[in-house]
């Protein structure tokens, strides 16, 4: 093939975002129509959805491949990508009837919750009258196309990607708007009769006409852009525009035509039959999408369906299943540790050339991030230092029950915050040698108390990681709960806690039946293989829904727990300081600080920096939120309570924080790990590898994509924190303007703290654990 | 009665439309702007040897930032394009640190193109100079771009930034109609 050729049909654009939308939109639909498609066959035939997935592939191909990539270059390109918005994509995707599937296709509580008492809102149903009325659609159909092909608007578009993406909404939309008569998707009322809607088309179709006419005889460039743009094709600006002429002449048409033929062949072939009206059939499943009437009889008796079970998952199920998963997990973790301790401590100390520089201050947590994110607490599944402990059971007596006044989290706090200060003012992330001392104390303090203590006492009450992971765990997706509640109550032996003969129970004595949440759940599936009636599974649940006490025993339990909340507390706070000593302007004051007093190193200062604010400050921000909290809200509910439930609502925008500082640590840093690795094999005198190549270390996403994922991080983990503020509110009280002033000075601090959050990672930060200096 | 469903049902309909244009809409606002020029803003075009090259930058206005440069290298007889160049693009301002990055066609979206993606540290008049090394022959063409200066960050991040007061707001809305029609309906 001519290399010109290829190079231009390589030209892709795959946005990761658009494909996100296009991929959840297809997903959104299907599911919505396999259940509609079960309910009514002869209403959703399988053309729908082939016709709703068309249309989704043509955005696609017109915004992500190479039309997109030669729209500057040959207005051809650019003529047809608008076609496709216009013509192609919108009556494929109101052909597939998408109203009631999109709708069924959401979760049921977004659909009855969410979009609810929009879809019942007078007011928007009166908008969407007017906005989907045949003369409305018309004028806007055509007022954009015109009003974007005049010379000066078409320029603003060539010259800026906002506004080309403005082009590009106004082109869809408006076509959406343009064929939502025409196709009249079911099942939406015709406001005109059918035959309306020949003239409708004829009109449109004199306007494409005139327009493309323009471009096909005026016989100089229209775009100044394209006449000044490089020649490659062999075909001159002029041609190009005349092949564009043509284009929007001749397939626009045709577009217009087929429809004028088809309304008219059905038209002059439907018999008038009795049947019943397209709203009598919508109405009931429209009822039932928005969560106002039940729509089968049959749905009444059947136990509710409590979120996907990971273990129904073909494969994934299987996988988990497996007994001896988590031991194989664990080896290669242990594994892992032992070479980067080994490389750690005789390797190169220069902490971007280590592996112990590397893998855990940028993989480990940035993976482990990813995992609570999108599964749960699976790092604590694959622990290396599990093998560990089991060693110290076998070897040391382990007979001693943890003391009574340490079944706490005071221990790990203390821990936490400790290795908060110790990770800033030592420079650990710096320092491969002291990291693999991290790591070996890790091995030596999980064999000694697990070798000495029953149960797991080194991940319940000492482990600064695992309690880490408990807390951030509270905001996963994924829960290990009892399928059916109902089963829990007629089992006698609770194998589940107990164990059985061949397999052990719960270490950290969690009960299935009662177990909230996924704290202390160390995901390790103990549980699950000793159920014998295997009733216990990974299931999903809402993101944060564990943070919100669905009881008043529920929240009196949760309302004992200070450890818990100054835990999650320390965790919330710790994750905007600890991501505020890696940005220039923290560290240049810092530094400021040092000499203002005469320090010889900035240790005193960071000491006193993070005493106070990892400490003090969030503490004395607390005593306030609670006494306002309690004034506003006029409630008689003590402060600790109040504030031990509001503190835990801010779990996911801390949460948020750790994932937006980690991320970035990933996506900047995790190439780096292929010429650590090449560096210590060579180090070990193994040359298979080849010699470590140190300029292949480029970010994983463009670098300024990074403040825009991070942003949207922070975003969704105040929306999230303020929902759960909000239902704790309704908790106490069932008086909205209680509930306001209940949640109001917690919302004002989590505000304050996303605000914050922003200004850092809009910050140029240090690029740790990287060869290079890129921000 | 039977009127009355009709109504109620259209207009749930109608929501319904509203509501999947608007998700359609956000579809395509939501696409993350990458700073993958492959066109832009033509700065100048300059035929040099054997080649004829022009230089294209994104974002237009040029602001001080991330900066795609790309580069389009043509044969000045055929006008084909040229695929197997190196090229490098080096940004020179008098008092500021030049700097330099590979252009490659990996970097560009167009791969017709040789993209970098640089970052400007200030504005004002920068010079860009394009060495091309093809067929062991060595080219260099200069030329001058005026960066403004960059945008507050606030600005550039407005999209992401704009998302939690919009689902807060939708969500008061939200609320007030849910209870709008829990009093409608206790009336």
């Amino acid at each position: 093939m001519n290399p010109v050729v290829e190079a231009a049909i390589k030209s892709w654009m795959l946005d990761p975002a658009l494909l996100f939308i296009l991929a959840l939109s297809a997903v959104i639909y299907l599911r919505g129509f396999l259940s509609l498609h079960r309910q009514m066959p002869e209403r959703y035939s399988a053309a729908q959805p082939a016709a709703f997935l068309a249309g989704l592939a043509s955005i696609f191909l017109a915004v992500c491949s190479p039309l997109d990539a030669f729209a500057n270059l040959l207005l051809t390109a650019h003529m047809i990508q608008h076609l496709l918005l216009m013509m192609v994509a919108p009556p494929l995707l109101l052909l597939a009837n998408p109203l009631l599937p999109l709708l069924r296709g959401l979760p049921a509580a977004v659909a009855k919750h969410g979009l609810g008492p929009f879809m019942s809102w007078k007011a928007l149903a009166s908008l969407g009258r007017r906005l989907t009325h045949p003369i409305v659609c018309w004028v806007a159909f055509v007022a954009t196309t015109i009003v974007w092909h005049l010379p000066p608007m078409y320029e603003l578009a060539l010259h800026s990607q906002p506004l080309h993406a403005a082009e590009h909404v106004f082109f869809l939309g408006t076509g959406l708007l343009f064929w939502w008569p025409v196709i009249q998707p079911w099942p939406s009322r015709p406001q005109w009769p059918r035959w309306a809607m020949i003239p409708y088309l004829f009109l449109a179709d004199f306007q494409n006409t005139g327009l493309s006419a323009y471009l096909i005889f005026c016989d100089r460039v229209v775009y100044p852009t394209y006449a000044a743009a490089p020649r490659f094709s062999g075909t001159s600006a002029l041609a190009d525009q005349i092949a564009a002429g043509a284009i929007m002449w001749v397939p626009g048409s045709l577009a217009f035509l087929i429809a004028v033929g088809l309304i008219t062949i059905k038209a002059l072939t439907s018999r008038r039959a009795v049947r019943p009206s397209s709203l009598q059939i919508a109405l009931p499943v429209l009822n039932h999408s928005i969560g106002r009437v039940s729509l089968t009889p049959s749905n009444h008796g059947k136990p509710r369906r409590k979120g996907v079970d990971l273990l129904s998952i073909p494969f994934v199920g299987t996988m988990i299943r497996w007994r001896y998963l988590r031991r194989a997990a664990q080896t290669v973790m242990l594994l892992l540790a032992l070479i980067t301790i080994a490389d750690g401590l005789f390797g190169h100390q220069m902490s971007s050339m280590n592996l112990a520089g590397v893998l855990p201050w940028t993989h480990w947590r940035g993976l482990g991030m990813v995992g609570l994110l999108i599964a749960g607490n699976f790092f604590c599944m694959a622990c290396p230092f599990t093998l560990t402990r089991d060693l110290g059971r076998r070897l040391l007596p382990a007979r001693w029950r943890w003391p009574r006044r340490m079944r706490s989290k005071w221990l790990a706090l203390g821990l936490l915050a400790v290795y908060l200060w110790a990770y800033e003012a030592f420079g650990l992330w710096d320092s491969p040698w002291f990291t693999a001392w991290i790591i070996i104390g890790y091995f030596v303090a999980a064999f000694v108390v697990d070798g000495l203590f029953k149960g797991a006492s080194f991940c319940k009450y000492v482990c600064p990681i695992g309690q880490f992971n408990f807390v951030q765990s509270l905001v996963s997706p994924l829960e290990v709960k009892a399928r059916n509640l109902d089963l829990c109550q007629i089992c006698t032996t609770h194998e589940c806690i107990r164990g059985s003969d061949d397999q052990r129970g719960c270490e950290l004595q969690l009960f299935v039946p009662k177990k909230s949440g996924n704290l202390d759940c160390t995901f390790c599936l103990d549980c699950l293989h000793a159920c014998p009636l295997q009733n216990v599974g990974i299931i999903s649940v809402s993101p944060g829904s564990q943070l919100i006490p669905n009881s008043p025993r529920a929240l009196a339990r949760l309302a004992r727990r200070a450890d818990l909340a100054a835990l999650a507390l320390l965790l919330v706070v710790g994750a905007f300081v600890n991501a505020a000593g890696m940005i220039t302007p923290v560290m240049d004051w810092e530094l400021r600080l040092q000499n203002q007093f005469g320090f010889s190193s900035t240790l005193p200062v960071i000491t006193v920096l993070f005493v106070f604010s990892l400490l003090i400050a969030p503490a004395i921000v607390v005593v306030c939120c609670g006494t306002l909290s309690r004034a506003l809200g006029g409630t008689q509910v003590q402060r600790k309570k109040l504030s031990i439930s509001f503190v835990m609502a801010l779990v996911p925008l801390g949460f948020s924080m750790w994932a937006a500082h980690f991320a970035y640590h990933l996506l900047t840093g995790a190439s780096a790990i292929v010429p650590v690795i090449k560096r210590a094999a060579s180090n070990a005198g193994i040359s298979l590898l080849g010699r470590p190549d140190w300029s292949s270390t480029a970010p994983l996403v463009p670098v300024d994509w990074l403040p825009s994922i991070q942003i949207l991080l922070l975003g969704a983990g105040l929306l999230l924190t303020l929902y759960v503020c909000w239902r704790t509110a309704f908790n106490y009280t069932k008086q909205p303007r209680s509930a306001f002033g209940l949640l109001l000075p917690w919302a004002v601090f989590a505000v304050a703290l996303y605000a914050a959050g922003v200004w850092v990672v809009l910050q140029p930060m240090q690029m740790r654990g990287m060869m290079h200096s890129m921000m | 009665m039977n009127h009355h469903r009709k109504t109620l049902t259209f207009e749930r309909v109608s929501n319904a439309a509203a509501i999947t244009m608007l998700l359609v809409g956000l579809a395509c606002m939501a696409r993350i702007s990458p700073a993958h020029a492959d066109g832009g803003v033509a700065q100048f075009t300059k035929h040099a040897g054997p080649f004829v090259v022009t230089v294209f930058t994104t974002p237009s206005p040029l602001r001080a930032g991330p900066v795609d440069v790309s580069v389009m290298i043509q044969s000045s007889e055929t006008g084909e394009p040229v695929l197997d160049c190196a090229a490098l693009i080096q940004l020179y301002k008098e008092g500021a640190a030049s700097i330099q990055s590979a252009a490659t066609h990996y970097a560009a979206q167009n791969k017709l193109f040789y993209a970098a993606l640089l970052k400007v540290p200030e504005s004002g008049l920068w010079q860009v100079d394009v060495s091309i090394k093809h067929a062991g022959d060595s080219i260099d063409v200069a030329g001058v771009i005026i960066v403004a200066p960059s945008n507050p960050a606030l600005l550039v991040y407005w999209r992401s930034l704009a998302l939690p007061p919009l689902f807060i707001a939708l969500f008061v809305l939200n609320q007030w109609l849910k209870r709008r029609g829990v009093k409608g309906a206790t009336r």
